[in-house]
């Protein structure tokens, strides 16, 4: 039998999928895409305005990023590790890798789907407040994710990390399942890697050697977080 | 086949609630896992389906560990458990997105089962079920998932007397023969009539497994005026209900209750 089905791991992510969040109405959904546009942009706007608009859409594109991918991953590592509904995910019938790659896709895919259209009602909500917020001090259009922030450079850190966020989460949770010693020189190396990243916005290393260094984290945090959810049990 | 032996578990390092289990669960046959509060039911039923895993002993679910929860395996298990709550879904769309994973699943049987149990299968919303509506879709997919190994953990909860007759009917109807089905309840009128064997889990003292034919074989159930004679007895109305050795091969019926107060009183007289 094989251990790996692109078409099982698809089942279930559809699986998660339907019963974590696409089994809201459309009135629900948009009410929760609102109060989540809403409350990243008026939050970034009360804490970065002193700061200036560069600094504010750069903090409401960190949020918008961290939160439309972070906490549906959140919401489906947990679904699949703890006791609910009638059969638990984690004895659905897929293999634990099938699982497992099916809780990243289904976090990108859910990410994206949050974050384009937060995107767009938060871009709507910050030309609407600029003018109360910044006054004669801005003009023109600065747009979220639109050149409006400072950059690809702030992007790429962002992203990071949320991927060291993500890799990190099923490691921190399980951490009963690893040795003490193991668990703790992991997450000592992800905090001095994350370092890394804070180093190179200095301008001190290459993006190559953070890609580089990044990528084999990931791949290896990916395989300590296997071996952690086979150790799972429902209690 | 299912086979456990030494099987110990505890949640507490220090105090096991399953210790010592050997068993072996035969295909085509219907076990009733009997047992009082806190005796291990749920945690054995667990043990087996792989949620939770053996702290020692070996536990063999058709040549795999169930801990290991490979994809061979999980496909032939199906636990049933007694508390679960539905998403918002309708049942139409849940039934699709679970029946995928289970390559013998059988719509025909979904369909009668429903159909017996008077369920709609147009419902919008299963999460809005009452307990007994939620376990008769929990029992019609676990029978129609065509899953090797079937357990119920208390399944008739919430379920009327009639829609108990028909959870007996549907089991007798649709389980084939290389299944096997455990049954656990602390109610045992439930699932008299269609058991095999039975397994007690006692606190404190061996668990007993047999089965039904064997202790007919062994013991004669009746009522007597006195307690002559009787391995186990209980006043009643018309005298004593007695358990005797079966000296002369009488033929009569398992009376389970009385079978289970005389397993469970302290010290255990079988």
């Amino acid at each position: 039998m094989k251990s790996f089905s692109l078409k099982r791991m698809m089942q279930f992510s559809k699986l998660q999928l339907n019963e974590l969040f696409l089994n809201k109405t459309a009135a629900e959904a948009i009410k929760l895409l609102l109060l989540h546009s809403f409350s990243i942009t008026f939050i970034s706007l009360a804490m970065k305005r002193n700061g200036g608009i560069k600094e504010c859409i750069s903090l409401i594109e960190l949020l918008l990023l961290l939160y439309s991918y972070y906490f549906p991953f959140l919401n489906l590592f947990s679904d699949l590790v703890t006791k609910k509904g009638l059969l638990n995910k984690i004895s659905v019938p897929a293999t634990l890798s099938e699982k497992q790659a099916s809780l990243y896709y289904s976090t990108l895919l859910m990410g994206t789907m949050i974050l384009i259209p937060s995107i767009i009602i938060s871009n709507i909500i910050l030309q609407a407040a600029i003018p109360f917020v910044f006054g004669d001090e801005v003009n023109g259009l600065h747009l979220i994710f639109g050149g409006g922030g400072k950059g690809i450079k702030m992007n790429l850190i962002a992203a990071i990390l949320i991927l060291y966020l993500i890799i990190l989460t099923p490691l921190a949770l399980l951490y009963r399942k690893y040795k003490k010693v193991y668990f703790w020189s992991m997450f000592i190396a992800f905090i001095l890697s994350y370092m890394l990243s804070i180093i190179f916005m200095y301008g001190l290393i290459t993006k190559i050697t953070l890609v580089l260094v990044t990528v084999f984290w990931s791949i290896f945090a990916v395989i300590t977080a296997n071996k952690g959810l086979r150790k799972v049990e429902l209690e | 086949m299912v086979e456990l032996k030494n099987v110990s578990f505890g949640y507490n390092p220090n105090k096991n609630v399953i210790e010592d289990l050997s068993l072996n669960l035969e295909e085509g046959r219907f076990y009733g896992l009997l047992g009082k509060n806190g005796t291990g039911k749920t945690t054995l039923m667990k043990i087996i389906s792989g949620i939770l895993f053996a702290k020692e002993g070996y536990v063999n679910i058709y040549g795999n560990n169930p801990g290991d929860r490979k994809l061979e395996t999980l496909q032939e298990i199906f636990m049933m458990p007694a508390d679960f709550t539905f998403p918002k879904m309708s049942l139409e769309k849940y039934v699709s997105l679970y029946s995928s994973f289970y390559p013998k699943f059988n719509k025909d049987i979904l369909d009668d089962c429903l159909d017996n149990f008077e369920i709609n299968k147009n419902i919008k919303s299963i999460d809005k079920l009452s307990l007994g509506e939620k376990h008769k879709i929990a029992v019609s997919l676990a029978i129609s998932f065509g899953t090797k190994l079937i357990l119920f953990d208390e399944a008739a909860n919430g379920m009327d007397i009639p829609t108990r007759k028909m959870f007996r009917k549907m089991l007798m109807k649709h389980i084939r023969e290389d299944q096997t089905v455990v049954l656990s309840t602390h109610v045992v009128q439930d699932i008299e009539n269609l058991l095999t064997d039975i397994i007690v889990l006692r606190k404190g003292q061996k668990t007993f497994i047999s089965s039904l034919d064997d202790i007919r074989s062994k013991y004669s159930f009746g009522i007597q005026s006195n307690e002559e004679g009787a391995i186990y007895s209980e006043p009643c109305a018309e005298g004593y209900r007695v358990i005797c050795n079966n000296t002369n091969n009488d033929d009569t019926e398992i009376s389970l209750e009385l079978l289970f107060n005389a397993l469970t009183k302290e010290g255990g007289i079988l």
